[in-house]
């Protein structure tokens, strides 16, 4: 499974979305992105990244795309 | 069936306020003649039903009342909230202190932006978000006279979310309201429940609060934390002098 793979596989099951579409994700889009989906994206993908977020990455992570650009700083590349 | 002329409504909302609270024997020809005499008086009435008693709910809609909102009361004994290590490390990053007085306007100013605007007022085209805010504010000042306790969460030195608890005695706390700021939803922080352990600290033994279920996000939050539900009420309402 490629990096972006496995970040899409994130979000579709953290969030329950369909892969259709994911790349334009934003916490405002879909319901099932609060506090507590939210929390169970970050889980996800420091399981399938192992690595260890900063809170301020955390909090930051508000969109796909945004998700991408923390990830770099963590050496992932997707 | 008891019936409440809700003064403290009425300066919110600028109309006559009655909340009518359904009980568990009240008959259908009960309900239908209590409610007639105070549809003659007040010009809104909110009424809550029970939901053990789901037989009720045609005998509400059929004398002219909306449905707006479940409002579920939940219940927390105090008991270590488990956290996943990635909870615990984002609830160790807010702090959590007591309200000065210079925070309650940046807490209005969250309230006048809309921030809980979940509740009937909010949702009701017959009133407005404005209503809603002046609702919350009289709410939360009442609150404040009656001695209840105000927490501010703060991340990196900034006001994140609040919270009130009151004791009702008996060591039985009551949460009227609290939730995260507009900016830091879908952040994780408002994952974080402090409640329970500031009640415990206190010397409680129990924490109640209610929430609505037009606010699924809170809901999800307080069952992550613990929280469980104990009963509901299905809420209904009624403008006497429209057709909403």
């Amino acid at each position: 499974m490629t990096n972006r793979e496995k970040y899409i596989k994130c979000f579709t099951d953290a969030l329950e979305v369909p892969a259709e579409g994911v790349e334009k994700l934003e916490y405002q889009g879909v319901e099932s992105w609060d506090s507590v989906g939210h929390m169970s994206l970050i889980a996800a993908l420091e399981d399938s990244f192992d690595i260890q977020m900063d809170t301020d990455d955390i909090v930051d992570l508000s969109s796909f795309a945004k998700g991408i650009e923390i990830l770099k700083k963590y050496g992932v590349e997707i | 069936m008891k019936s409440v002329n809700a003064v403290w409504d009425e300066q919110s909302l600028g109309v006559k306020t009655c909340e009518v609270s359904i009980e568990q024997d009240d008959s259908a020809d009960e309900i239908r003649a209590g409610l007639k005499e105070l549809e003659s008086e007040y010009r809104y009435i909110a009424l809550k039903l029970p939901s053990t008693r789901p037989d009720l709910c045609f005998v509400i809609s059929s004398s002219g009342y909306t449905f707006v909102e479940d409002m579920i009361f939940f219940e927390h004994d105090l008991h270590e909230i488990k956290r996943s290590e990635l909870e615990q490390r984002f609830y160790d990053s807010v702090k959590v202190e007591r309200m000065k007085d210079q925070d309650f306007p940046a807490l209005f100013a969250e309230i006048d932006a809309g921030s809980f605007a979940f509740d009937r007022i909010s949702v009701d085209p017959y009133f407005s978000k404005e209503a809603s805010a002046r609702r919350f504010h009289h709410w939360l000042l009442d609150e404040k006279k009656r001695g209840a306790i105000f927490m501010k969460a703060s991340y990196k030195g900034e006001m994140s979310g609040f919270f009130t608890i009151r004791d009702t005695g008996d060591g039985v706390y009551n949460s009227a309201l609290g939730g995260s700021f507009m900016k830091f939803r879908h952040t994780g922080i408002g994952i974080n429940n402090q409640t329970p352990e500031i009640v415990k600290s206190l010397g409680g033994r129990k924490l109640v609060i209610g929430v609505s279920t037009n606010n699924m996000s809170q809901i999800r939050a307080v069952t992550r934390n613990g929280f469980f539900p104990v009963r509901a009420n299905h809420v209904y309402i009624r403008h006497t002098d429209t057709k909403l």
